[in-house]
């Protein structure tokens, strides 16, 4: 007996809560970029969960647009990463943070 | 003409846009640093053509949709794209000598320019959910990297950071509700699913299909600043360089409301009874954070950061009154709105000097009739800004409010009408400061140098600010016809 | 078959929660490929074969060694903070719980119809059929977001070997 599509879209929503809840409490800035990753791979599930529970391709050609953007959203990021880090030498979001009200 | 030309027809400023911005990376790193100003050249001379290409394939009196269904290629279209292309044009001028000032890159700023323009492009003209989605990712991508463009300075180095993380995790939120919304409808083509939507009346009170819309607005709150979604706004217009403060400003949100215009009643016009008590909150919401918020602000970026947030409540009033009064409002509103800001973000950024110094309101005392070739301006733009009547701000506002009252949002327009009250403070104090205070006797005062393309472009916006006051109806006339296109 | 598949989403939601409470990065960096190589195993359940090994190719081979080469480079072994034991995390938990019932009991009270899969909708076939036909313009598009990030990386990331940068040092 095949396992339902529902099964998989819950398990999407498990996995996109920890990734938010990872982006507001992490204060790292690389694993708050894992975290995000991690929301996008939770789409991704339910995008294929979707196209299953359809019957359609489509939702797996969805896929791959939000897996160029995981890619290019790292690759943009961890160099902005690496340049902020040359110029502060911290990694930390509170250490960053310098405009204030 | 045939079909298929049409089809490239309908796609074709893109298609220039970013054929020229493919040359000015293959060209750039062949010029000397003299000659680098050659790519801005070159970007400009894009943005005129494909300018040129939008007004010369109008399409005034039919809706087509071409590429398999992911491009709408009507009026509607036309007029916004000529309006991202007038942003690109102003701030490529503007561009032009704060790049040679703050010793930047022209090549990557134009080419990075020209990309975010197709994405917001692509953000107005799409048909499908995934085609908005990639605009508005190409848009923001181009953003977070123009933000960041001060590689040496720590402020914007945060600036792009802070753009990037919330702007990464309210796409993930976006994608999420693009998700639902595909579950939910099997399709994720305008029409498809305002088809399967307007079937079954069981449909509209289904939650699923309600968190679907629900995280799709959050996303595009994001991108205009509403209010729940707005703290970014200010630390990320401080810390970018001034000119990209002056596109962000204006480009997501035009780009923005042309695409939640779009969806909101294309997609959803069914189901607009059960957002407009949420839009009613936000708005109301935006408008007093952004205002009470601005007066209590020393630095100009940053007071323009908390009134362009102020103004992004002003235009959902259009999306409240969901008639064509205030769409096309919302539309007069971008233009008039484009005018104002760029150009006061134009003039800050020739009076902050070399490595943006003189940003706060303090450096402004009595320099009014030292240069009255660039303060009348900025007042003008100030008091567009604020709404004064003879100007393009007071007639959108005085449209969008309009098109409330007559939908009989009593207490909404009331607040609204307060709330720029509010905001004619911190505009006058601008100007009080530049023309009644005495000039500051120690310390550096400001140096203006600034080329003759920088004031052409800010006499160029303060002649349309005064001119859309005085003749709005050609305009406006536009702009109704353009949003019948959205077939309300 | 079944029971594997369960083991895998387990697992996946347990490298999940071990990432929020890991305190070396390269920890946290295990463990997301954990969970990316766990959701690659469901998709190729759910008949998404070709998209399952992008996702192992892409995301475990080509984002994670980017990862890794930042964490090699910066600081591999440096502990870091975060705010386990403060009054957000409860505040954050307790607010994402409330979302996340709320999610459940709307997936709970939605439809539960399940249509007659027929595996040859997703063979590759059909898929390279649909993204080279209707989904040929943003196919071409998305190349250009490709470019964006080209340039963005290498902006961000070369070093003074220009004359621009060499002027801003002396001023």
């Amino acid at each position: 007996m095949k396992i339902t599509p529902d099964f998989f879209i819950y398990l999407s929503m498990v996995l996109f809560s920890i990734g938010l809840i990872g982006v507001l409490v992490r204060r790292n800035l690389i694993v708050i970029f894992m975290f995000i990753e991690l929301m996008l791979n939770a789409v991704n599930l339910s995008f294929i969960a979707y196209s299953y529970k359809l019957g359609q391709v489509d939702g797996q050609i969805y896929v791959f647009f939000v897996m160029v953007l995981a890619a290019v959203e790292v690759a943009v990021g961890l160099g902005l990463i690496m340049l902020i880090y040359r110029n502060k030498k911290s990694l930390d979001v509170d250490e960053i943070n310098i405009m204030k009200n | 003409m045939s079909t298929k030309s049409l089809i490239y027809v309908s796609f074709l400023p893109e298609i220039i846009l970013g054929a020229f911005a493919l040359l000015i990376m293959c060209v750039d790193p062949f010029l000397k640093k003299r000659e680098k100003v050659f790519s801005t050249i070159i970007s400009i001379f894009a943005i005129v053509v494909a300018f040129i290409s939008n007004l010369l394939f109008l399409s005034r009196d039919a809706s087509l949709i071409t590429f398999n269904g992911m491009i709408y290629f009507d009026f509607y279209s036309n007029l916004l794209r000529g309006l991202f292309l007038l942003i690109g044009f102003l701030v490529s001028l503007f561009a032009f000598k704060y790049i040679e000032r703050e010793d930047l890159f022209p090549g990557e700023f134009s080419s990075l320019l020209l990309f975010a323009l197709i994405g917001m492009d692509l953000m107005a003209i799409s048909a499908n959910l995934i085609m908005t989605f990639i605009g508005l990712e190409i848009l923001s991508m181009s953003t977070y990297i123009l933000a960041g463009f001060k590689r040496k300075n720590l402020k914007s180095n945060e600036s792009a950071l802070k753009y990037f993380i919330l702007g990464g995790v309210s796409s993930a939120i976006l994608l999420y509700g693009i998700s639902f919304l595909y579950g939910f409808t099997g399709t994720l083509s305008y029409r498809g699913i305002a088809n399967v939507l307007s079937k079954g009346s069981g449909f509209i009170g289904s939650p699923l299909l309600f968190l679907g819309m629900g995280m799709i607005l959050v996303g595009f709150g994001f991108k205009i600043a509403l209010a729940p979604f707005h703290v970014w706004t200010p630390d990320v217009y401080e810390g970018a360089p001034t000119v990209v403060s002056g596109f962000m400003s204006v480009g997501p949100k035009a780009a923005g409301y042309a695409a939640l215009l779009r969806i909101v009643f294309q997609i959803f016009p069914f189901t607009l009874p059960l957002w407009r008590e949420l839009f009613v909150y936000s708005a109301i919401l935006t408008m007093l954070i952004g205002n009470l918020g601005a007066i209590i602000q020393k630095n100009v970026k940053r007071l323009l950061g908390y009134s362009s947030i102020a103004h992004a409540g002003y235009m959902l009033l259009g999306i409240i009154a969901a008639d064509v009064m205030g769409m096309s409002g919302i539309i007069f509103y971008l233009f008039a709105y484009l005018f104002m800001n760029l150009g006061a973000f134009g003039v800050i950024s020739i009076f902050e000097g070399k490595g943006e110094k003189f940003v706060t309101i303090d450096d402004y005392r009595g320099i009014g009739f030292k240069y009255p070739q660039l303060t009348f301006p900025l007042s003008i733009f100030l008091l567009s800004l604020a709404g004064i009547p003879l100007t393009a701000g007071f007639v959108g506002k005085f449209v969008l409010f309009g098109a409330a009252l007559m939908e009989n949002h009593m207490g909404l327009v009331l607040i609204a009408i307060l709330a720029s009250l509010i905001s004619v403070y911190y505009y006058l104090k601008v100007i009080v400061y530049m023309f009644m205070k005495s000039p500051i006797i120690e310390g550096e005062e400001i140096e203006v140098r600034y080329s003759g393309v920088a004031l052409f472009s800010v006499l160029v916006c303060a002649f349309f600010v005064l001119y859309l006051g005085l003749f709005p109806s050609y305009l406006l006339n536009l702009s109704k016809e353009a949003v019948v296109f959205l077939g309300i | 078959m079944e029971i594997l598949i369960y083991i895998f989403a387990i697992l996946s939601v347990l490298f999940a929660i071990n990432m929020l409470i890991q305190k070396k990065m390269i920890n946290v960096a295990l463990s997301l490929l954990g969970c990316m190589v766990s959701i690659a195993v469901l998709f190729i359940y759910l008949y998404a074969t070709f998209v399952g090994m992008l996702q192992l190719i892409v995301y475990a081979g080509s984002v994670m060694v980017l990862f890794l080469i930042i964490i090699t480079l910066l600081d591999p072994f440096g502990k870091i903070k975060y705010t386990f034991t403060s009054r957000l995390w409860t505040f954050f938990v307790s607010i994402i719980g409330l979302i996340f019932g709320l999610l459940l009991y709307v997936i709970y009270g939605s439809e539960k119809k399940v249509e007659a899969i027929n595996s040859s909708h997703f063979s590759i076939k059909a898929l390279s059929d649909r993204l080279f036909t209707i989904y040929l313009l943003p196919f071409e598009v998305i190349s250009i977001l490709i470019l964006v990030g080209i340039i963005g990386s290498i902006y961000f990331g070369k070093k003074n070997l220009t004359d621009g940068d060499e002027d801003e040092n002396n001023a």
